[in-house]
């Protein structure tokens, strides 16, 4: 379609043209530089800026990880690094004052009353940087908010500054102590899932540091590397972990290691259960590992069902999946928090034993987080400043497979002959709290919680479908493999993303996505009358001719439909008018002006007037005001009020019986 | 016990022209809220086509809708629910009297029984309220006993132990929640026949209940699965009525209908056999 029926654009053709060839060049560049650095070692799939080799061992009793890792970091920028900036998430649970713990309220809350006690943090015990221990100069930082209680954030100056492509080798000797696990990682011992627990650090881009605290909204960012692992657990333990398990080795002393390896991943995280039963099956190259609770074995089935369906549509729609293996953890009980969460080749997934099998959480669920693995965890995302790119992006994937796979009006839900597909689902997620802030910012600055899981969640996956249907085609989807095979271990920004897309679609989408993503303005077409009059004869009759009547000609009425836009987002859209006869026409407005008539003179009556006929507009706030009929009909009323009495009556006669 | 039961159908059979009475009673406030229910809808879905595909289809995006920018009218819906539920139960005091002087012969005409269930009415309020402050206690009860057992359990890591004390505190409920209806029916009936006041009432029937006097409480459980029963094969007929036909939708609202009239025969039949037990 073209760009000026999209939006009220002011880039000039001229200006776009060149915009659009620089940006082609650009990534021109980018793919020949990305392409020779690969050819350099043909194993390699990302720059390796940050590996890792650590060494740990699980405490069960104590609740702790007491490890020591050995960094060593590539300075990928072209300045000197004079410091660097390390994440200490788990901090983010030592106490109640933390950013994190300020951000989840009443939740935060709820949790230490009922685990009083239960903190979590890492101690780092001990930093050497060549033979110089720096232990003292760790300094934590809280630039978000400036919260002196806050110490998931650390700066650490460096001596002697990391030129460009120099590498830097950093000992860390640590204790991470876990809590009981309500956000992310922790325990429901002897359930234990080990994330965001080693000194981790900071990502380093263009001579900067993008570092920040961890917060109650907002996920994480880092560089690409390797790791080298070694987990020493208690020996009935079962681990399952970020990477390939290399090896397994009986201690003697009640204890087992186990040894992992991990390429070209930019976090690692392991899990840790004796109960858990090891489910495996190998989906195209990939060797699944699912750890399941033993009270969920019958659900395993589904769990696989519904990642094989997204395994085979992810490579088929936007490239392979690169890694030999995934681990899919069902969490232990008590241990929900950990659930539907992603980390490099490995996904946290959730259910109930009484879970119904058409109540689909865990088929959403396991697509869901696997999707993570192509744009959190190869395209990899700043997920602090642009959560949507990851979370919209796997959440409308997400939405599409789901409907693919199960069957779009019943995707979600099929219990007891009602169905509910993802659109009400993601619509209903939307519209609680989706107009306070614009899906392209910082999550952690966002309004709250409701706000943004509103916004970069629903209303992204909204607006994605959105543009999905207005394109056509599989357009957008076409666009989205080009902009995953482009941009895959390359931390691209939102601005990438945008102008690739738009390059893709050969579209000026820019004004569009501009008020998708930049605005909190709302998109609701609405059909404001459809109004039928009999056109009276023309009078007086021209000379020679009899005056219109019974008896003449039949008789003519004017439809007038008015259609209007009631929310500040313009995009194109289609006008359905049904006639009494069945006959039907279309018209397509460009959305712009604040309404829209269209005038029709026929023999026929306007029975009914339909805006977005198709549902293309995923995200139309209100979608009761999209069609008009001339008279309203009962019956869909009469069915739902008569049900409502019957259901009163029956209450009130249970109510008779105490 | 089985005697009690069989000739407390039969005399609740006797009773017909009452249950009519009480069901045709009933359905007013059902039509009342059908007809409040189907001003909201009106006014919320305006002339949209849901207006009419509602009939076929439940359409969740319509409920979405109807929940975001309607809800005002729903809060107000809620509210003549409740107002009709409360006005329901303050006229049951005085028809749950109706019920028991017909049954135990007080009254010898229909039209003699209502005045005699109007005297009955302010015992039967009382008796209400005791009846619900004790359900209330007894409710608290269990809760905090689940919930204390559920915070004892908090680490524990058997996966089914959570379930396992959710249903325990339910299956309790359940038993407690029998016995305190048939506490409370008892005691109605003997405000009926032994003219006591709402406390001593209740105290009788309380150790009538609890010291199994004649089969009292086996009675009462007899009686709710009975209930069950019923509903259940209300329920597998319900199912059979196809919704999205004009036919259907009729034959299951004269169904339903059908249902609520065998459940208000049901409720004086409750009563008949329980009387058949007073002393």
């Amino acid at each position: 379609m073209p760009a000026s029926r999209l939006a009220d654009g002011t880039r000039t053709p001229d200006r776009r043209r060149r915009a659009r060839a620089a940006r082609r060049w650009t990534l021109a560049v980018a793919l020949i530089a990305g392409g020779l650095a690969r050819a350099a070692s043909a194993a390699e799939l990302a720059p390796r800026v940050a590996s890792y080799t650590i060494d740990a061992v699980l405490d069960p009793d104590a609740r702790e990880v007491s490890g020591t890792a050995v960094l060593h970091w590539r300075n990928p920028s072209r300045v000197p690094a004079t410091e660097l900036f390390l994440h200490l998430y788990l901090n983010a649970f030592a106490n109640n004052h933390t950013s994190l713990m300020n951000g989840m309220g009443e939740d935060a809350e709820r949790w230490q009353a009922r685990y009083p006690g239960e903190w979590g943090r890492i101690d780092v015990a001990a930093i050497q940087i060549g033979d110089r221990n720096v232990t003292g100069d760790l300094e934590f930082v809280s630039p978000d908010d400036g919260n002196p209680s806050d110490r998931t954030l650390a700066r650490l100056p460096l001596a002697k500054p990391v030129r460009p492509g120099d590498t830097l080798e950093i000992r860390f000797a640590f204790v991470a102590r876990l809590p009981r696990v309500f956000m992310r990682a922790g325990h429901a011992a002897p359930f234990f899932f080990v994330a965001q627990w080693f000194p981790k650090i900071a990502v380093f881009k263009d001579g900067q540091w993008r570092a920040h605290q961890y917060h109650a909204v907002s996920e994480f960012f880092a560089d690409f590397g390797t790791y080298d692992v070694t987990l020493t657990v208690p020996s009935p333990y079962v681990v399952g972990a970020t990477g390939e398990i290399r090896g397994e080795r009986d201690n003697g002393d009640g204890t087992k290691t186990v040894t992992v390896h991990a390429e070209d991943v930019h976090d690692f995280a392991w899990t840790a259960d004796p109960r858990f039963r090891v489910v495996e099956e190998r989906i195209g190259d990939v060797q699944v590992r699912l750890l399941i609770q033993p009270h969920h074995l019958s659900q395993a089935p589904r769990y696989l069902g519904a990642l094989r369906a997204a395994m085979t549509r992810y490579a088929q729609w936007f490239g392979p999946y690169p890694y030999p293996v995934l681990t899919v953890v069902d969490p232990g009980p008590g241990g929900s928090g950990a659930g539907g969460m992603e980390y490099p080749m490995l996904i946290t997934v959730g259910t109930a034993w009484w879970m119904p099998a058409g109540l689909r959480i865990p088929e959403i669920v396991t697509i869901h987080e696997f999707g993570h693995q192509y744009w959190y965890g190869m395209v990899a995302n700043d997920e602090v400043n642009e959560a949507w790119l990851d979370e919209g992006l796997t959440s409308y994937v997400e939405g599409v497979i789901m409907d693919d796979t199960y069957g779009a009006g019943h995707s979600y839900v099929d219990l007891f002959g009602i169905g509910v597909g993802w659109v009400p689902i993601e619509r209903f997620r939307y519209l609680a709290a989706g107009e306070w802030d614009p899906i392209d910012k910082p999550s952690f600055k966002m309004l709250d919680s409701e706000s943004y899981q509103s916004v970069v969640y629903a209303k992204a996956a909204l607006a994605l479908r959105t543009v999905d249907r207005l394109l056509g085609d599989d357009r957008l989807r076409d666009a989205l493999r080009e902009y995953f095979l482009a941009w895959r271990f390359r931390h691209p920004t939102s601005r990438d993303w945008r102008g690739f897309v738009d390059d893709q679609v050969e579209e000026d989408l820019a004004p569009l996505f501009s008020q998708l993503f930049d605005g909190t303005g709302v998109l609701d077409y609405a059909v404001a009358r459809v109004d039928v009059h009999e056109v009276p004869p023309l009078q007086p009759a021209p000379q020679g001719e009899v005056g219109g009547g019974p008896g003449g000609e039949p008789p003519r009425y004017r439809t007038e439909v008015v259609i209007e836009r009631r929310g500040e987002v313009r995009m194109p859209v289609d006008i359905l008018v049904v006639f009494d006869d069945g006959s039907e026409t279309r018209e397509t407005w460009d959305g712009i002006d604040r309404w829209y008539r269209i005038d029709i003179t026929s023999t026929r009556q306007a029975a009914y007037a339909v805006v977005d006929p198709d549902d293309k507009l995923a995200l139309d706030v209100n979608r009761l005001n999209n069609s008009r009929m001339r008279t309203p009909a009962t019956r869909g009323i009469i069915r739902l009020a008569g049900r409502w009495g019957l259901w009163l009556q029956g209450a009130l006669l249970a109510l008779t019986g105490f | 016990m089985v005697r009690a039961y069989l000739r407390g159908a039969r005399a609740a059979l006797q009773q017909w022209p009452l249950v009519l009475a009480l069901w045709l009673i009933i359905g007013l406030f059902g039509l009342a809220f059908a007809l409040a229910g189907g001003a909201w809808l009106s006014d919320a879905l305006e002339s949209s086509l849901a207006t009419r595909t509602l009939f076929r289809s439940l359409d969740p995006d319509v409920w979405v809708d109807l929940w975001y920018h309607h809800r005002e009218g729903l809060r107000g819906l809620l509210t003549v629910a409740v107002v009709l539920a409360t006005v329901h139960s303050v006229l049951w005091w005085w028809l749950h009297g109706v019920v028991i002087a017909a049954l135990q012969g007080t009254a010898a005409e229909l039209g003699s029984v209502w005045a005699r269930g109007l005297r009955l009415a302010p015992t039967m309020a009382a008796l209400f309220a005791i009846a619900l402050v004790v359900l209330a206690l007894f409710t608290a009860a269990v809760a905090s006993a689940a919930y204390e057992l559920l915070r004892w359990t908090r680490t524990n890591p058997a996966p089914m132990i959570w379930y396992q004390i959710g249903a325990a505190a339910v299956a309790v409920w359940v038993l407690g929640f029998v016995f305190l209806v048939a506490v409370h029916d008892q005691a109605r009936l003997r405000v009926g026949r032994a003219r006591r006041g709402a406390l001593s009432a209740y105290a009788w029937a309380l150790v009538f209940v609890a010291r199994g006097g004649e089969r009292a409480f086996p009675l009462a459980c007899a009686l709710q699965l009975t209930g069950l029963a019923v509903w259940l094969g209300y329920q597998a007929i319900a199912l059979t009525f196809d919704m999205t036909a004009l036919l259907g939708l009729t034959g299951s609202f004269v169904w339903g209908e059908a249902f609520l009239l065998i459940r208000m025969w049901g409720r004086v039949w409750f009563f008949a056999a329980q009387n058949e037990l007073q002393p």
